[in-house]
């Protein structure tokens, strides 16, 4: 999906508000002195100075001639490779190692439209194998292997 | 002279045929390890920790040592290969090592990292052998005014990590600031940005911050792309640095040794800056600071050299003083005393069998690693020669797997979602990654230091200026940042630094 | 954040080296423990309680032939160890190695997501530990009387270092100002370590330190020490007074360390583990490292033990209420 976009407008307006969203928080927080500072002193210093960068990226941005550009947003692959993260965190308590693994791979792997499914499926299974005998009986880290049901 | 009588023992009491055979199979066990994501030298020295109980004390030493070394020498494999970064050192490898694999000359970028970490190993043992007594007394030179300079000083340098826009550089090392203060107060046992979330209260894990920010972003970027990746190892370069290249690495690993040498020796955070601080040092005096972060061999060579440097210098407070600089030497020390021994400053008369054994396994743990990993390459770029479409997936889930293993908590793998995405969306603006990790490891410590210096001078922030050091350091950050950002100098910097955009 | 990983990671390991270093020492027939058990400490690796777990744990591997895993998890008071331990499953597999800081003062002076005397069980003592106020060596003092001239002649100037808000370094520091009616400055620290560097290097001037911290930069001469607060004086150090000799018997506050495990562990179980403890605890050589911390072992039974443990909680209560000590 192709967007316009001013990539220093929006990169100031996001400093803005990050910077914004921490100095608010924190303001929350015991501010204290500067010879006694309390939980929020710094943060809420960083918080602002952020903020103040960021007015500085948008007015720079604004006097620039760069303007919008056409940006490539991949919105396949960000979609698929975080849901393939989501995946691995939903279904691991579940499954346990290899078929979670074996999942998040294949829609990990969907990112890329081209791949055929069959060597997919093979390099998934195979490296859910490799997985559960390296992690898991090699290393013995303390991961769940099989389906919470079987055992 | 003493030193050589010392080392002599030292080398008595490590290339015996035992010493030898520990030092080889920590080295081989860390390497193997610490390849895998996730598992950096922490992890790997607290794994390993309990083989050793059953060893003598000195033997015990010198294998973790090996391990140490190893397991350093591995996470920087996997940056290189996979640009997946484990710990903050290893964000640097990935910059320019990384895309030195990509040109098809992770050979290269890897034996480019041996040769580097070798020699400064080779140094800075030299260094802990002869002065470390004298070299120890750094320490009491930095106070928390000076420490505070330096966090500064290392944090304007890391501006030069980015080679995009440098005032964006900037925001991205105030966001990284404010995401590592996520977590309890240390002072008054606050929890800010935790949001009642327990996971939280420890902090942000930096592993899934920078697995996010780089392993993931960069399958996001690439995956599917109409450009097949397969180019990077469609023609492999000559393992071996050529002649052109080693005339380029060898100074860059001289200033890296030195640097990491000295910051080594500051227990309260230096090691950490040295990487990076090499680095930026390599960049700012380079005549083609252009090349760097598309694949530059100084870029590597370098960063790896000071952190070898500095993670044997950082040795010498906890053998000389007893005081642990980093959580390596605190596990050290709890081998230690494992052992019976308790490290301070008399631990070099006392036990000097133990002492200077150490010294000198440390630079055989180094040697140990150049001749095993030379051969070794051949066999990790094989890696590479898988295709992408399959590669990446491959990666996504091994990052899954490697931040689970940090806290044996899913959570992590919410925050590796959460920060691909963010670094994807950043890397969309053009905001780089790499100066907000930096921000994000040295937050936490900036702040520490700021508030004690204030505590100390009773509010007075002239303190951070009256004493000398520190003053000398903030000077030197003024200026760096002035030559940035003076006009006449920026339109410079801008035709040297800037890429043009693609 | 690595510690955790680095505990689970020790404890896979631990069970591996353990079936192979101490293959020889077979497993002991009692139900606990049939498994590895963590041993939470709330400092960081180097001080006090870490060291005194460390050394326990492998006392305890080698007795029951189980991993100990000590885990460190810094902060808040060293309350986050003891968070995670009153949260674990009551099952007396999560041990807390703790001193007064995070059972005895913690809970007056901050909110806790758990309450001290009910989702802790008391398990056993183990040593009761005196402290020594040090001070920079180059200040041309050499008593208590002269740092309290001192000080009251420079009042503010002298700054003491702590482990971080509500450790007994702060309480023994406030005591003593109320004590001999002077004014020092509170600097926070993550740790011993970095107090002594900044003490050593003169940026700070004293802390009351525990013995077994301090011992080795004394002993090296590069901090000295100007009283212990122990009952009598130390073999390792006969010529510094106690604290009540120079003449501030209120301060004469020892740290206590002691074992603790999730409430609502079965009384077997904590009578177990009381039981494994005093007997870890009259190995001789866990006795003469202890007795080289300057530390008195006390072994009690578990009911003895949680009478004393809330002694302590009030006394410490009554302190921190007395010198006016407050979260802000």
């Amino acid at each position: 999906m192709n967007i316009r976009l001013n990539r220093d407008l929006v990169s100031g307006g996001v400093f803005v508000a990050a910077g914004a969203a921490f100095a608010v928080t924190a303001s929350g927080y015991d501010i204290g002195s500067a010879s006694e500072m309390g939980t929020g002193y710094f943060p809420l210093c960083i918080g602002i100075l952020l903020a103040v960068l960021g007015v500085f990226v948008i007015a720079q941005a604004l006097r620039s001639d760069i303007g919008a550009e056409s940006v490539n947003l991949r919105l396949r692959a960000v979609l698929l490779i975080l849901a393939s993260l989501l995946a691995f965190y939903v279904l691991l308590p579940i499954l346990g190692l290899p078929l979670s693994t074996f999942i998040t791979f294949v829609i990990a792997a969907k990112a890329d439209p081209e791949t055929p499914l069959t060597q997919i499926v093979a390099a998934g299974a195979g490296l859910a194998i490799i997985a559960y005998l390296l992690f898991v009986v090699a290393l013995g880290l303390p991961i769940q292997a099989f389906p919470a049901l079987l055992s | 002279m003493d030193i050589f009588a010392n080392l002599s023992l030292g080398f008595q009491t490590a290339i015996s045929l035992e010493g030898m055979f520990y030092a080889l199979i920590g080295t081989l066990l860390g390497t193997a390890i610490g390849v895998l994501p996730g598992l950096g030298p922490v992890a790997t020295i607290a794994m390993l920790l309990p083989l050793t109980y059953g060893l003598q004390p000195e033997l015990a030493l010198i294998m973790l040592a090996g391990i140490f070394y190893g397991s350093q020498y591995g996470g920087s494999t996997t940056s290189i290969l996979v640009n997946i970064p484990g710990e903050s050192a290893s964000v640097v490898t990935c910059l320019d090592g990384h895309q030195m694999a990509k040109q098809g000359q992770a050979g290269t970028a890897l034996a480019t990292a041996a040769i580097g970490s070798f020699f400064a190993g080779t140094v800075s043992t030299f260094l802990i052998a002869g002065f470390a007594p004298v070299l120890a007394t750094v320490a009491f030179q930095f106070g928390p005014a000076e420490y505070f300079s330096l966090m500064v000083l290392g944090l304007i340098g890391a501006i030069a990590l980015a080679h995009g826009s440098m005032i964006k550089a900037l925001g991205m090392i105030l966001l990284g600031l404010l995401l590592g203060l996520v977590g309890t107060d240390v002072t008054s046992g606050g929890q800010r940005y935790t949001f009642g979330l327990s996971e939280l209260f420890d902090g942000i894990d930096f592993v899934a911050v920078s697995m996010g920010l780089f392993g993931i972003t960069e399958v996001i970027t690439n995956a599917g792309a109409s450009t097949d990746r397969n180019v990077l190892t469609s023609k492999l370069h000559g393992l071996f640095p050529d002649r052109q290249q080693l005339g380029r690495m060898a100074p860059a690993i001289l200033r890296g040794t030195a640097l990491g040498s000295f910051l080594g020796l500051l227990p309260g955070g230096g090691a950490t800056l040295s990487s990076f601080t090499a680095y930026a040092v390599e960049k700012k005096i380079s005549r083609t600071p252009g090349a760097f972060g598309k694949g530059a061999i100084e870029g590597v060579a370098a960063p790896e050299a000071a952190n070898n440097a500095a993670s044997q210098t950082s040795f010498i407070p906890m053998l000389t003083l007893g005081i642990p600089g980093n959580a390596v030497m605190a596990l050290m020390i709890g081998a230690m005393m494992m052992h019976n021994i308790t490290p301070g400053p008399e631990v070099a008369t006392t036990n000097p069998r133990l002492f200077w054994g150490l010294i000198v396994s440390m630079w055989f743990g180094n040697l140990v690693l150049l001749v095993l990993n030379l051969p070794l390459i051949r066999i990790w770029i094989k890696l590479l020669s898988a295709p992408y479409r399959l590669l990446f997936p491959a990666i996504v889930v091994v990052a899954c797997i490697g931040v689970y293993s940090v806290n044996n908590s899913t959570f992590g793998i919410l925050l590796l979602a959460a920060f691909g995405l963010a670094g994807y969306l950043l890397a969309v603006l053009g905001c780089e990654p790499a100066p907000l990790l930096l921000g994000f490891v040295l937050g936490p410590w900036m702040e520490e230091y700021f508030r004690r210096a204030m505590l100390i001078a009773d509010g007075d922030f002239t303190v951070f200026v009256t004493e000398p050091l520190s003053a000398v350091l903030l000077a030197l950050a003024v200026i760096i940042l002035a030559i940035f950002t003076m006009p006449a100098v920026l339109r410079k910097r801008d035709a040297a630094f800037v890429e043009k955009e693609e | 954040m690595f510690t955790r990983r680095l505990v689970q990671f020790a404890a896979v390991a631990c069970i591996a080296a353990a079936s192979v270093a101490t293959g020889a020492l077979p497993a002991q027939a009692q139900e606990w423990p049939s498994k590895s058990v963590r041993i939470l400490v709330g400092a960081n690796p180097g001080g006090g309680s870490d060291t005194l777990a460390r050394l326990l744990g492998q006392a305890f591997t080698e007795q029951t032939g189980q991993p100990f895993v000590i885990e460190n998890r810094p902060g808040a008071s060293n309350t986050i160890a003891a968070d995670v331990t009153a949260k674990a499953e009551k099952d007396g597999y999560a041990l807390l190695v703790a001193a007064s800081t995070s059972v005895s003062i913690a809970p007056h002076l901050i909110k806790l997501g758990y309450d001290t005397l009910k989702d802790l069980q008391p398990v056993g003592l183990i040593a009761l530990v005196p402290n020594v106020l040090v001070i920079n060596k180059d200040m041309g003092i050499n008593s208590v009387a002269e740092l309290v001239d001192y000080m009251k002649a420079n009042p503010g100037k002298v700054k003491y270092g702590s482990s971080g808000f509500g450790s007994t370094h702060v309480i023994l520091a406030e005591q003593f100002n109320l004590s001999a009616g002077v004014k020092s400055v509170h600097i926070p620290y993550k740790g011993a370590s970095q107090t002594q560097i900044d003490i050593i290097a003169g940026k700070i001037q004293m802390t009351f330190d525990t013995v077994p911290a301090a011992l080795e930069q004394i002993k090296a001469g590069n901090l000295k020490p100007l009283a212990v607060t122990s009952p009598q004086r130390l073999p390792e150090m006969p010529d510094v007074p106690t604290i009540a000799e120079a003449g501030y018997p209120d301060v004469a506050i020892q740290v206590m360390y002691a074992l603790y495990t999730t409430g609502g562990t079965p009384r077997e179980v904590v009578d177990q583990i009381n039981g494994s403890l005093n007997k870890v605890l009259a190995h001789a050589p866990v006795k003469k490292r202890l007795a080289e911390f300057g530390g008195t072992i006390e072994t009690m039974d578990v009911d003895a033990f949680t009478a004393f443990n809330q002694k302590e909680y009030d006394r410490f209560g009554a302190l921190i209420a007395k010198a006016g000590i407050k979260a802000r």
